[in-house]
């Protein structure tokens, strides 16, 4: 195992060497992962200087000292696995499948297994020529470039026109620490009138990065509610990119929930390109320490008749921080369009920061589009109010917090995570408590 | 049950009560009346203990307990109850469960286990009949989108359902129509008893048509300027208080 820094270029090559001489793959998709390198040497490393990452400061990645991971099955003892959130699920350890963990759904007009693993099947070698890194968004994210060229596995969902997918499923990812890296890669593909409910969840140990990429292509009146729940360690870096692609009347609905990372960033590009398409972008962060999470979303209106919200809050404490930035963009004809976006930040502590980028870019004339951003803290008279018939101010301000949160967490359409996240709020209120006293 | 002396109080740095003398005994119903500006509300939220209201002098005991040495849920749990002037609305706080957290804190703190959910839910549902609420409201967030009328009804739901010894109630009745007028009043008078004692403040004679006091003040300045019986409360209403404020 060699130790690498994910800015020295001729470490990454090596490994981007060592993981093609380890894997037997079919030319396409080496030569996918070829592009997808030089794609990555050729944008500027992430730094302070750039635009896009000014307030969000890579040098802690610089830190980690990365660890490429050697051939051969990952072992991990299923007592160290978090409780299923549903029953089907998909178990990912270090980026890479273990089937001897996951439970999966009847394979049949609905899908699933492993990414690599599609690679290997005639019948889906075309879906995956279609849509792997084929996507529109993201092409100058260096992460989701170095995703491209580096990933070991993932989720492969394919369901054929109409398949519904009966019960959620889990995608687990488990990173092991040791500064190892991986590049989880999930592909999603809704063909017309298909609906699933899809969950990721992203838990670890100690020092590591952990940078997923999940592509989800929607058919016509397609339907998706899709999670993804980052409960990475403390010490971890989590440099997630998501992308969308909506056809007409597709509906997709994304929430992303984080607690955890030391260092967090999330990118979302969502395309809608269909008339009639909606997509529902929501996130909750929750920070403590020193920690900062960053969330990046462009939602991109092609064609009319599209409606979009985004949805975005914050809690912080202590000196941690949180960046939103989100762009709506409305092309030309994109006549009709409704795109709300909205984000807020409780702040627990003075020491904490929020700082909110809403970015409009209309080019249509007949749209209804708006932003709003706040930054606060508990509100003393509903403080007060609570306090005056009776309630303790601890409980007061955890009440007001939930209070805060729960838009998010309600429209949390799956009980084990809605229960899952009332639990990290309720943690968490009992330290910002501790705080207090 | 509650004992004024001398009480003086500033907000920023101004005086606004400038030496307030009040004895309430149980079971009575005080007034206070006075202009805009005396005081009035200043004098709810002090013994209350809203944060940003600086007593500079005197005392209120209450029930044997100095009142201003107490947080504001302290005095509330040993039995004394402000509603509000202004009730603020707390978007995603549900009612009932706000409601019971309130009873819950209430009771643990008198030593009583918590009320369990179907009890809670019958008196809940009792008090909220006496006031004419929807049961609708119950399950809303706490006064989010109500208005004005609902969110004084609420008030006075949260006082029948939290019993206090003691309610202080600041100007309850501003902005109210007849009929949400009477329904308040009737929530009130429905507390009424020998062992609990009320200070109605308010701008309006109007309320104290139905709500009949024992004794009503006049508030001008920040002083006690006269106390009366009921019949002062008529008096006020036909005089006005110029006579006050120029003695004042």
């Amino acid at each position: 195992m060699t130790a690498i820094a994910l800015h020295d270029q001729d470490a990454v090559s090596g490994v981007f060497e060592r993981l093609l001489h380890d894997r037997s793959e079919p030319t396409g998709l080496t030569a996918r992962r070829r592009d997808a390198l030089a794609r990555f040497q050729r944008l500027p490393f992430p730094h302070r200087r750039q635009e896009a990452w000014r307030f969000t400061d890579p040098s802690l990645l610089q830190e980690l000292r990365l660890e490429h991971l050697p051939p051969g099955p990952p072992v991990l003892d299923a007592g160290r696995l978090p409780r299923a959130l549903t029953p089907h699920r998909l178990v990912f350890v270090d980026g890479r499948f273990v089937a001897g963990l996951s439970v999966l759904p009847e394979q049949g007009r609905v899908m699933v297994g492993s990414l690599a693993g599609m690679w290997r099947d005639e019948a889906q070698r075309a879906i995956l020529e279609s849509y792997l890194d084929n996507l529109p968004g993201l092409e100058d994210q260096p992460f989701l470039a170095l995703n491209s060229a580096l990933h070991a596995d993932g989720v492969y969902v394919r369901l054929r026109r109409g398949a519904v997918l009966e019960t959620p499923l889990e995608i687990l990812h488990v990173a092991t620490g040791e500064d190892r890296a991986s590049y989880p890669r999930h592909l999603l593909v809704l063909e017309d009138n298909a609906e699933a409910r899809v969950v990721e969840h992203y838990v670890g140990e100690g020092r590591y990065l952990c940078a997923p990429v999940t592509e989800i292509r929607l058919g016509a009146n397609a339907m998706l509610d899709h999670y993804r729940y980052q409960a990475e360690s403390m010490e971890a870096g989590h440099l997630g990119a998501l992308r969308l692609y909506l056809s007409a009347h597709a509906n997709a609905s994304t929430t992303l929930l984080g607690g955890g990372a030391k260092l967090h960033r999330t990118e979302v590009a969502a395309h809608l390109a269909g008339q009639g398409a909606h997509a529902e972008l929501r996130g909750l962060a929750l920070t403590r320490d020193r920690q900062l999470s960053d969330y990046h979303v462009r939602v991109e209106h092609e064609v009319p008749h599209c409606t979009s919200n985004q949805l975005f809050k914050s809690v912080l404490d202590d000196q941690s921080r949180v960046v939103f930035d989100g762009t709506i963009k409305v092309h030309r004809d994109a006549q009709k369009t409704d795109a709300q976006q909205s984000s807020s930040n409780l702040l627990l502590s003075r020491r904490a920061q929020a700082q909110s980028n809403p970015r409009l870019e209309i080019h249509a004339d007949d749209v209804s589009c708006s932003h709003g951003s706040t930054t606060g803290f508990l509100d003393k008279d509903a403080l007060f109010y609570l306090r005056a018939r009776g309630i303790g101010e601890a409980e007061a301000r955890a009440m007001l917090v939930y209070a805060f949160a729960h838009e998010i967490v309600d429209n949390t359409r799956l009980e084990t995570l809605q229960a899952r996240l009332e639990a990290l709020l309720r943690e968490r209120l009992t330290l910002a408590q501790e705080d207090l006293a | 049950m509650l004992t004024i002396k001398n009480l003086h109080a500033t907000v920023e740095d101004r005086e606004i009560l400038r030496g307030i003398d009040l004895r309430i005994p149980a079971g009575e119903v005080h007034a206070i009346m006075g202009p805009n500006g005396s005081g009035k509300s200043t004098l709810a939220s002090v013994l209350a203990g809203r944060e940003g209201y600086e007593v500079t002098g005197g005392e209120v005991d209450f029930l044997g307990h100095d009142l201003l040495e107490l947080d504001p849920e302290e005095r509330a749990r040993e039995g004394l109850f402000l509603a509000f002037q202004y009730p603020v609305e707390l978007p995603g706080v549900n009612n009932m469960y706000f409601l019971k957290a309130a009873v819950n804190a209430i009771r643990k703190h008198r030593g009583e286990p918590e009320m369990d959910t179907m009890d809670f839910m019958e008196l809940v549902n009792d008090r909220a009949a006496r006031v004419k609420m929807d049961q609708s409201f119950l399950k809303r967030p706490v006064n989010d989108g109500f208005s004005g009328g609902e969110k004084k009804r609420n008030e006075v739901l949260q006082m029948s359902v939290l019993e206090p010894r003691f309610a202080v109630l600041d100007e309850t009745d501003s902005g109210l129509d007849i009929d949400a007028l009477k329904v308040v009043a009737d929530g009130v008078n429905a507390l009424r008893s020998a062992d609990r004692g009320f200070l109605v403040i308010t701008h309006y004679q109007r309320l104290l048509n139905y709500i009949e006091p024992d004794y009503v003040h006049v508030l001008v300045n920040g002083r006690i300027v006269r106390s009366g019986g009921k019949e002062l409360a008529l008096e006020l209403e036909e005089q006005g208080y110029a006579l006050y404020e120029s003695a004042a």
